[in-house]
């Protein structure tokens, strides 16, 4: 299939322009960009779920005009979501069959339902209980019920849109041996990705987008990753080097055998300048800990010490005024007010401190929500724009920057990066570094073990609520941290 | 305010507004005329002080049904007090308190209990009311003649209701939109969980909204008192759905973060029209009720128009 000189566009503003691509029978060709670069809308694009504003889509040759997802399946062009939509009543044949159900007389034919999508699993090297209900099914599952139905359709162009973000190392080695398998029986198939390593992993031909539009093509093969990140962010990123340690700096945060909901007797100590970077898999207890010591929770026991001062937080606010920050894993949820502006956002922890007696002060919040956005290199065009225009990585520095803007000693970071592109998170770890250089105290929860490795002094190792292990910057590996993390070996 | 910067649901409102006057002054001869429109006024005062109220309510993320039975309470509360011939100063700041308490406690019940607004308003909504009932029986209590007839008297030209409703008008918009208070009803509105985790007090916030609310229901029920010259406890049934509609229609989101006062003022305005330019038509109470039923539904129905494209915008 083919596409030429493909332009969508959003109010005015062209989030793929001119962009030209082809993809092979029997190719993985992977589409990368920073978030906001137009990878998923040219996907959606091709797809039928957008109507291009210019620019053709030809399918063996021939010209079609896909006027929505449906007909762009007739087309043999199939779209895989990152987090697929199923019918948790329904079976996972149902699922995979939905809107075209086998039928005899008028029923549904449940044997032979049963038995193609048996067949059809088989095919993909799944196995899965196609009678079980769809209730329970992991993302990674529902995205094969979508995968199965997505071959139900003898679909010969596979578009998956950011698949591998919610999925575990093992399931994303599952869903690359599918590509595989999908590119062996000449079918063409589209990644979009931000993750690299997977791209090298994985793909025969990259496309980098930058703002809309395509910057390069490459045959993995021949290119490597540093020169995709450079076409990707168009600029040399900051070097990440480890940050020089501070041994004998004084303690900052303490934190004596603290228990709470979630997690137990966990102590720690984070000094002046240091970065403790917490490791486990989700569910340990680290957001749990993080929670408790910003003051959203209470610890049922236990003690936290700022500079050598016991505090008891009973309140978010009661933390903010004693130095405590966190940025919460959750932006969507927990951070953000998606509606709102992006001055709303950037100064609400810290709205009563930037008014005169209860009255905002317009010029004053004006003034700290540009000096925040060219601290953290935010794009945007205006102060008044609402967030949820922003893309991930932009809203993410929107949080940092209102965090920041409390001036904290101790700063928690929750999975600071995750679902934020190559650009952002170099940003963000910038920014981290730049604080703890400044004498910032800074814990920081990652489920992205490199990221942890790169930015840490020291590294806490949290497992079923407890602190397991605490690993200095020579002995802490992705090794000896997932083996402390699943307590597999010796810790 | 610059024309230019109006938000264009504003503009729209201003259009409906000049063209609803227009059409009524066609069909409606002298119905345009500045003094009749101005007498006309005070018998929207009340609904319109109290959609201000509701505006910080809805913006807030919440709703208050009893509204309008506070008032009544508080307006019998106010007659009896008067009859038993205690001292009008003090029986409006005791009317006000008592109003402000009443509207406290829904706060109170819907933080304390995390129940919807809805539903706690929906039980104090027959609570106050019978309680008004209960106090009174079927019988009206009489408001004494000095405090009687304040809707005739003016000031600078303009009658008190409408004086009042104005003044309160430019309070709330300061309120709302140049405070801090204001800011952070938006805020809980929006997102309850990050106004939370960004260390807002939301539980006083939305204790605050309420009372406010409260507040006004007072300042109603002395209005109503003074215009009716009696108390009795089945005044004002279902102004309620007044007062929501006006919010709605000026803007507010039900589901909060969203709201003006200029966009309330305006709708107040333009339900004020619709029931003058029906009641001067002759058209019966139960089809102008029908008529506020329908707008309320069109003004949702647009809001969510206009709220579609968000909803489908993609994440990039």
């Amino acid at each position: 299939m083919e596409v030429k000189g493909l332009s969508v566009t959003f109010g005015g503003v062209d989030v793929v322009s001119k962009v030209d691509l082809v993809l092979e029978p029997g190719e993985i060709h992977a589409v990368v960009g920073e978030n906001g670069a137009g990878k998923s809308s040219l996907g959606k694009a091709i797809a039928g779920v957008y109507q291009p504003s210019a620019g053709t889509i030809a399918v063996g040759g021939s010209t079609v005009r896909l006027r929505n997802p449906a007909d762009g399946l007739a087309h043999g062009i199939a779209l895989i979501h990152q987090e697929p939509m199923t019918f948790a009543d329904l079976s996972v044949a149902e699922n995979v069959f939905v809107g075209h159900v086998p039928k005899r007389r008028g029923l549904v034919d449940w044997k032979q339902l049963y038995q193609r999508s048996k067949q059809l699993f088989a095919d993909l090297g799944i196995s899965i209980d196609v009678r079980q209900s769809a209730a329970h099914l992991s993302v990674a599952q529902q995205q094969f019920i979508e995968l199965a139905s997505a071959l139900s359709h003898d679909s010969q162009v596979w578009i998956f849109d950011e698949t591998t973000a919610p999925l575990t190392p093992k399931e994303t080695s599952e869903l690359f041996s599918i590509f595989r398998r999908l590119r062996d029986r000449g079918c063409a198939v589209m990644f979009v990705t931000h993750h690299l390593q997977e791209v090298f992993e994985v793909a025969d031909r990259i496309t980098v987008l930058r703002d809309g539009v395509k910057v390069a093509e490459r045959l993995v093969a021949e290119t490597n990753p540093g020169e995709v990140v450079q076409l990707m962010v168009g600029r040399d990123l900051d070097a990440s080097g480890p940050i020089t340690e501070s041994a004998n700096a004084e303690p900052i945060l303490e934190v004596n055998s603290l228990t709470g909901p979630g997690f137990s007797e966990v102590s720690l100590t984070v000094h002046r300048g240091e970065i403790f970077g917490l490791a486990g898999l989700v569910g340990s207890g680290r957001t749990e800990l993080a929670r408790a010591l910003a003051g959203v929770v209470r610890p049922t026991s236990g003690e936290i010490l700022l500079s050598s001062t016991a505090k008891r937080f009973s309140s978010v606010h009661a933390a903010i005024e004693a130095g405590v920050a966190m940025v919460p894993e959750d932006r969507r949820r927990h951070g953000l007010f998606m509606s709102q502006s992006i001055q709303f956002n950037a100064t609400m922890a810290r709205l009563s401190e930037l008014s005169r007696h209860g009255w905002l002060d317009h010029r004053k919040l004006e003034e700290v929500t540009v000096a925040s956005g060219s601290d953290l290199r935010l794009a945007y065009r205006s102060t008044s724009q609402p967030v949820e225009s922003l893309s991930g990585g932009n809203q993410q520095k929107v949080v940092l920057g209102r965090w920041l803007m409390t001036e904290p000693r101790v700063l928690i970071l929750d999975e600071p990066t995750r679902g934020v592109d190559v650009g952002a998170k170099a940003e963000v770890h910038r920014v981290i570094r730049q604080l703890a250089e400044q004498g910032t105290a800074i814990l920081v929860i990652s489920s992205d073990l490199p990221e942890v490795l790169s930015l840490s002094t020291r590294v806490g190792v949290m497992r079923q609520g407890r602190l397991v292990a605490t690993l200095d910057r020579g002995s802490a590996t992705e090794e000896s941290i997932m083996a402390a993390a699943t307590g597999e070996g010796s810790a | 305010m610059r024309v230019s910067r109006l938000p264009w649901d504003l503009m729209v409102l201003l259009g409906l507004l000049i063209a609803g006057s227009l059409l009524a002054s066609f069909f409606i001869p002298g119905f345009l005329d500045f003094r009749y429109l101005l007498d006309t006024s005070t018998l929207h005062a009340e609904a319109g002080i109290l959609a201000l109220a509701m505006t910080f309510v809805i913006v807030s993320g919440h709703i208050d049904l009893s509204i309008a039975s506070n008032m009544v309470l508080s307006a019998v509360f106010a007659g009896l007090m008067l009859k038993s011939g205690m001292n009008p100063p003090l029986v409006i700041g005791l009317t006000c308190v008592a109003s402000t308490l009443l509207g406290t406690l829904n706060g109170v019940l819907v933080v304390l209990f995390r129940l919807p607004s809805f539903l706690v308003t929906l039980a104090t909504l027959a609570i106050y009311r019978g309680t008004a009932q209960a106090l009174l029986g079927p019988k009206s209590v009489a408001i004494p003649k000095e405090m009687v007839g304040l809707d005739q008297s003016l000031v600078a030209g303009i009658p008190w209701p409408t004086a009042i409703f104005v003044m309160l008008a430019i309070v709330s918009g300061l309120l709302l939109h140049r405070t801090v208070f204001g800011r952070w009803t938006f805020a809980v509105g929006t997102n309850e969980e990050a106004a939370v985790y960004a260390g807002l007090p939301v539980a006083r916030i939305k204790i605050w909204v309420f009372a406010l609310a409260g507040l006004a229901a007072g300042i109603c029920a002395l209005l109503i008192d003074s215009r009716l010259g009696v108390a009795r406890h089945d005044l004002a049934r279902g102004l309620e759905l007044d007062v929501i509609t006006i919010a709605v229609v000026g803007g507010c989101a039900i589901r909060g973060g969203k709201g003006s006062i200029p966009g309330t003022v305006l709708a107040m305005l333009l339900v004020m029209l619709i029931r003058t330019a029906m009641g001067v038509a002759n058209v019966k109470a139960e089809y102008q009720l029908t008529a506020i039923g329908l707008l309320l539904v069109l003004a949702v129905g647009f809001g969510g128009l206009r709220g579609s494209p968000r909803a489908t915008k993609v994440n990039l």
